[in-house]
């Protein structure tokens, strides 16, 4: 669990945040970014030596400034099921781009050359219509028909790989 | 980090710039050794012996980080922290 996420998921909860010149800082944490500068409200501010109390309505505190920050035992339970639905979310559309990542690897095979431009071709225009596929069925064996027709693909699979790839990038990111 | 890792949900102990030692089980980490301890706690040493202070969960910033060990859970409990006295620690001057 990233100490990030922590604070992201404390979002809406009381902390409280020492800083490094010792005072601490205890209130409602509105919001938090990637630096853990922060914002609170409704504010306790105690001096270092815990003998001067101020009340504030909201501040916003450098990240830098911070020495830790302490947070409510159930927000770690909550990020721990944040984490579980996101991987879960994950792994579906994980499977779905896979789907799509494989049907598209058909395509791109079928216009790279040889073997797999008969599959990505016949499984295309199977799909497309079946003018297309009559012609490559009935002309297959004939290269300048199989070109004609592969080029009228063509423009298809880099349609369909173009998005594939930003479906993987998506995977991978 | 990699070596980080392999302390995720042990106990380890803390020692901080500012002197303290804290120790609780290692939850999180991140690049800049932001760390996530669960139900940890504070001990603080005088002359009447280590002081317990519970913490619960904390977020200790990178910068104040000074060491972080795993603790031996076995030994620890075997400690009397009541009989054990020594100095606190000094905070780390730049």
């Amino acid at each position: 669990m990233l100490p990030l996420s922590l604070l992201r998921t404390g979002q809406g909860h009381q902390i409280m945040v020492e800083l490094k010149n010792g005072e601490t800082y205890n209130g409602l944490l509105v919001n938090c970014d990637n630096w853990m500068n922060i914002n609170l409200k409704n504010v306790i501010r105690t001096s270092k030596d815990s003998d001067k109390f101020w009340k504030i309505q909201s501040c916003y505190i450098r990240g830098n400034t911070i020495k830790y920050i302490s947070v409510p035992d159930e927000i770690i339970d909550l990020v721990a099921e944040e984490e579980q639905t996101l991987r879960t979310t994950y792994q579906q559309r994980g499977d779905s781009n896979r789907g799509r990542g494989r049907g598209e690897g058909f395509g791109g095979r079928g216009r790279g050359d040889a073997s797999g431009r008969g599959r990505g071709d016949n499984s295309f225009r199977g799909g497309r219509g079946g003018g297309n596929s009559g012609d490559s069925s009935s002309a297959s064996r004939g290269r300048g028909e199989y070109r004609g027709s592969s080029r009228g693909g063509r423009g298809d699979f880099r349609g369909s790989s173009r998005g594939g790839r930003g479906a993987n990038n998506n995977s991978t990111a | 980090m990699a070596m980080l890792e392999s302390y995720l949900k042990k106990q380890v102990l803390v020692l901080t710039a500012d002197g303290r030692s804290i120790i609780g089980t290692l939850r999180g980490i991140d690049q800049t050794i932001n760390v996530v301890l669960e139900k940890c706690h504070e001990r603080v040493y005088s002359e009447e012996g280590i002081e317990v202070i519970p913490l619960g969960v904390h977020l200790i910033k990178g910068d104040d980080v000074a060491v972080i060990g795993e603790v031996d859970d076995e030994l620890d409990k075997k400690l009397n922290l009541k009989e054990i006295i020594a100095e606190p620690m000094k905070p780390i001057v730049h």
